[in-house]
């Protein structure tokens, strides 16, 4: 009688080999794809930032162009003033609209509507210099605050 | 030395901002007190313009009876007053919108002359950009 050959034993190595492989490709794929996922959210966050912080640089610039025209910070505007002030109104104007959309932060959004109507009354011989340099500081923290907040907020979607 | 100084300067913080008349005494006078929108038609009269506003403000309970024009004749509706602080902001806040109460001096431009004079300006909502002032005076 012919003996029968003696039954092989399944080889784990040879079966786990493929599995480990397959495993640990698969791992390797997820962890480049969900580093690349947060580089590229970073690299977002970093545009975004500088984008936001030569905003604010442009609206603080357009704020002390506004403050330092009054000659020796007179309480109230003088009629000499007018015609420089309303210039530099208008370049903070430009700034109001072209930062607002970009920037989507209500403080600040808040801040410069807020800043943009005690110019007109500053103007108008409605307010004094004190209330436009204290809305103008304001302005300049809410931005400040904007920019500390960028880096710690969750941003959208996340 | 510095503490004193910081001392002071509290001190004196607290009395201006203490000295500021509140924003609804202002316009109530303690009791009530009729405005009407500078330029527009007086509220004595019975026949007014569209755009025509009135406003009749009362310390107790604090409510504002707002009269408008609807087709030449004057509408009124009474809203209730609250008053409200933000960071160092005060006002008024009725019909949904909140408002800086300032006194002005009869000689600003937008007063026309007007002793008592009142601007209330509305405060940005985040949902608009555009704010509202209107004059007042009575």
């Amino acid at each position: 009688m012919e003996k029968k050959p003696a039954k092989q034993g399944w080889d784990w190595g040879k079966g786990i080999t493929p599995v480990v492989t397959v495993l640990g490709i698969s791992v390797g794929a997820w962890q480049f794809t969900s580093q690349m996922s947060h580089e590229s959210k970073m690299e977002f966050a970093r545009s975004m930032y500088n984008k936001k912080l030569q905003a604010y640089e442009d609206v603080g610039k357009a704020v002390g162009d506004l403050l330092v025209v009054p000659h020796d910070e007179q309480l109230w505007i003088s009629p000499l003033d007018t015609l420089a002030f309303d210039s530099c109104l208008e370049r903070f104007r430009t700034c109001y609209w072209g930062v607002l959309p970009l920037v989507e932060d209500t403080v600040v959004e808040t801040a410069m509507i807020q800043f943009k109507d005690m110019a007109r009354f500053y103007r108008r011989g409605e307010n004094d210099y004190h209330d436009l340099a204290r809305e103008g500081m304001a302005l300049m923290n809410a931005c400040n605050h904007s920019l500390e907040q960028h880096w710690s907020k969750p941003r959208k979607g996340e | 030395m510095l503490r004193t100084s910081f001392l002071l300067l509290g001190i004196g913080i607290s009395v201006l901002v203490s000295a500021q008349p509140d924003a609804l005494a202002t316009l109530t006078g303690g009791g009530r007190q009729q405005w009407s929108v500078i330029g527009s038609t007086p509220a004595a009269t019975p026949k007014c313009t569209t755009g025509d506003a009135t406003y009749a403000f009362q310390a107790k309970p604090a409510q504002v009876v707002v009269g408008s024009c609807v087709n030449g004749a004057w509408k009124n509706s009474t809203e209730t007053v609250a008053t409200w602080t933000v960071g160092g902001k005060s006002g008024i806040a009725f019909g949904g919108a909140r408002y800086q109460v300032k006194a002005l001096p009869a000689n600003a431009p937008a007063c026309k002359g007007n002793a008592n004079c009142v601007r209330l300006t509305t405060v940005p909502d985040g949902k608009t950009d555009a704010t509202r002032t209107i004059y007042l005076t009575h």
